[in-house]
């Protein structure tokens, strides 16, 4: 397990090291002078000249480069054009926004998916099935920004008063008011992770209930209520933690949309703000940091799914599976 | 079909080809009308993308490409206007049709885009499967997988502007960089889907025979093994449809994607999202319905196929 998870961590290391490298050579195809993105538009030659030099732009691609990947390392993401305070404090102070939201939906789409995919799983072709399969099909296909529009329209202009339509206060000065303002955007960010949890539980689901140790059970007499719960659930989840890991892209998409439609100061709309005021080192501090969590993420649910499922634990622990 | 017999000697050549070919253009019709029949949701599916491609293609013909400000500010739908009128007295019900070919093209574009640079791979790999060949382009593709993409395209699009970029030698337009963006995305699960059927095909007797015909590798991976992997892969193609469609509306939605004047379904949901509390609330509601059936209606025949395909799996 020990040799699996640095394994694991030195890949995620070097992903991380190529996603910076990927944003550091996006850098330079931007229009202009990279001492200009920094400055704003505004600046005069000399700022620009002595900025270049600062920046160390009148050293050679591979020096910069070095220099870039240090700060990093030293966790150096420079200061914010607009306000001069420092990227990480920025960054820092989003953070735990957009963090609370995606946990919030993950947690509460992945437990009310299983429910559904058990519901699902348990009458095949039936009605209910259907109106499952369907429901999840359509809840894929409506584009999140949309659905967000329409929030808006339904709780800020028809419905006044029932839920704030945008808006954040925060959980410390409001816990209440702080839980209120989360309700629409986690709606909006876990209904895709909701319809694709609850398709994967219900195929391995269906797989699970055909295995030989669950007709065993069957054929002593065990009821079937009992074989789902305590005896299929069990491994059919196993394989929905590699599909969350999936949906922890579609989630990171959707933070950045659902803090833009809501009005939510986190780290998605600092990185699309920043884009829109040509604030360059905030726009490359929030990337990184965006990124990171990514990496992150899907390092732990790695982790988790080999904890979860014992032919991989067991592999490893003997040492097997080499070069994965 | 690539004339297989040509380089080979004898009538050997033929007697391959006679055992796999009679009646192959009937069996794949046969075989598209029971999937288009396979289920309800799944003839829905396929009615839907066909309206859209449809209106897609001959729609801005008839309406034009809904540009022009001609009729009153924010009208509310009407018979003239069955979408109403934004804020600029554009119609709306002309820009979502004009809206509508940028998704047909961004679709199509960035799923063709994908699937030519990810079949050769994919199907390389599988045919030289367990090399180090496919060691080498299958790491390559899980890096791309691994990488955060949805949050270096936003990086890209943001960092390089919202017009069309210089590239070295060659000018990239605005919508040409959200094809490429997706494109990238889209590349290693065609590349994975690729291999694995091609690890499936290698097994068969006619990847074999040809082989020991002498045939050359490239013939049997780019004229046999392909026609016969591409089933799978284009059920992820369908599926990368909407995708691509979704994404080219969420970044048009963003400001990042492409830009006003030009209508696209994502930036006129922008638009309208400062109108939001005007009482317009046509402007958002009618564009976004039509694009959720658009993404629906690919969804439903990606599903349908993919059931046609797998019955066992029925996801």
């Amino acid at each position: 397990m020990t040799r699996y998870l640095i394994r694991r961590f030195i890949r995620s290391l070097i992903i991380f090291a190529a996603a910076a490298t990927a944003i550091f050579f996006m850098v330079r195809l931007a229009p202009g002078n990279p001492a200009r993105l920094y400055l704003g538009l505004e600046a005069s030659p000399q700022a620009i000249a002595a900025k270049s030099h600062e920046l160390g732009l009148d050293r050679s691609l591979l020096a910069q480069y070095g220099s870039f990947l240090g700060n990093l390392v030293r966790g150096d993401l420079g200061t914010s054009v607009r306000g001069g305070e420092s990227v990480w404090s920025l960054v820092l102070q989003r953070a735990p926004v957009t963090i609370e939201l995606t946990l919030l939906a993950v947690a509460l789409s992945s437990a009310l998916a299983i429910v559904l995919g058990m519901l699902a799983a348990a009458k095949r072709d039936s009605l209910r099935d259907a109106t499952i399969r369907v429901g999840t099909v359509v809840a894929i296909s409506i584009p999140n920004f949309w659905l967000a529009l329409i929030f808006v329209l339904l709780f800020g202009l028809w419905l006044p008063g029932v839920l704030p339509p945008s808006g954040w206060v925060s959980f410390s000065s409001d816990p209440i008011g702080n839980l209120q303002h989360a309700i629409l955007p986690v709606i909006v960010l876990g209904l895709p992770n909701l319809a694709i949890v609850t398709r994967t539980l219900r195929v391995s689901m269906l797989e699970t209930l055909d295995h030989d140790y669950v007709t065993f059970g069957r054929s002593r007499g065990l009821g079937e209520r009992r074989l789902r719960r305590a005896f299929a659930l069990p491994n059919a989840v196993i394989p929905t933690t590699t599909v969350i890991g999936l949906a922890v892209g579609l989630l990171i998409s959707g933070t950045v949309i659902v803090e833009e439609v809501f009005s939510i100061p986190g780290v998605g709309r600092l990185m699309v703000d920043s884009f829109q005021e040509k604030d360059y080192p905030v726009a490359i501090g929030a990337t990184l940091f965006v990124a990171f969590a990514f990496i992150v993420v899907n390092f732990v649910v790695d982790v988790l799914y080999a904890f979860l499922n014992p032919r991989i634990r067991d592999l490893y622990a003997r040492g097997g599976l080499a070069g994965a | 079909m690539p004339e297989v017999s040509s380089t080979l000697p004898t009538g050997t050549a033929t007697q391959v080809r006679a055992d796999r070919r009679p009646g192959r253009v009937r069996r794949v019709g046969r075989r598209a009308v029971a999937i288009v029949n396979h289920n309800r949701l799944t003839r829905i599916g396929f009615l839907l993308t066909a309206l859209f491609v449809l209106i897609a293609v001959v729609g801005p013909m008839i309406l034009g490409d809904g540009t022009k400000q001609d009729a009153g500010i924010l009208l509310s739908p009407s018979g003239a206007h069955p979408f109403g009128t934004d804020d600029l007295g554009r119609d709306l019900l002309t820009r979502s049709v004009a809206g509508s070919r940028v998704s047909l093209f961004v679709a199509l574009g960035s799923v063709g885009l994908g699937l030519l640079v990810a079949l050769p791979i994919g199907l390389v790999a599988g045919y030289f499967g367990g090399t180090w060949i496919d060691e080498l382009l299958m790491g390559f593709v899980d890096v791309i997988l691994a990488l955060p993409l949805f949050v270096l395209g936003l990086f890209l699009l943001g960092i390089t502007g919202t017009g069309g970029s210089q590239v070295g030698p060659v000018f990239v337009s605005a919508t040409l960089k959200v094809v490429v963006v997706i494109a990238v995305g889209a590349m290693p699960f065609f590349a994975r889907v690729a291999r694995a059927a091609t690890l499936n095909e290698r097994q068969e007797d006619y990847v074999n025979s040809l082989r020991v015909l002498g045939v050359p590798r490239w013939k049997i991976i780019f004229g046999e093994v392909l026609p016969n992997v591409l089933p799978p892969v284009m059920v992820q193609a369908f599926l990368w449809m909407a995708i691509a469609i979704f994404a080219e509306a969420a970044l048009s939605f963003l400001g990042l994607g492409i830009q006003p004047p030009e209508a696209t379904l994502g930036n006129i949901l922008s638009d309208a999202s400062s109108y939001m509390l005007t009482g317009a609330w046509w402007y958002s509601v009618l564009p976004g319905a039509f694009l959720s059936l658009i993404i629906v209606g690919l969804n439903l025949v990606g599903d349908g196929l993919s059931d046609a395909l797998d019955p066992d799996l029925r996801t």
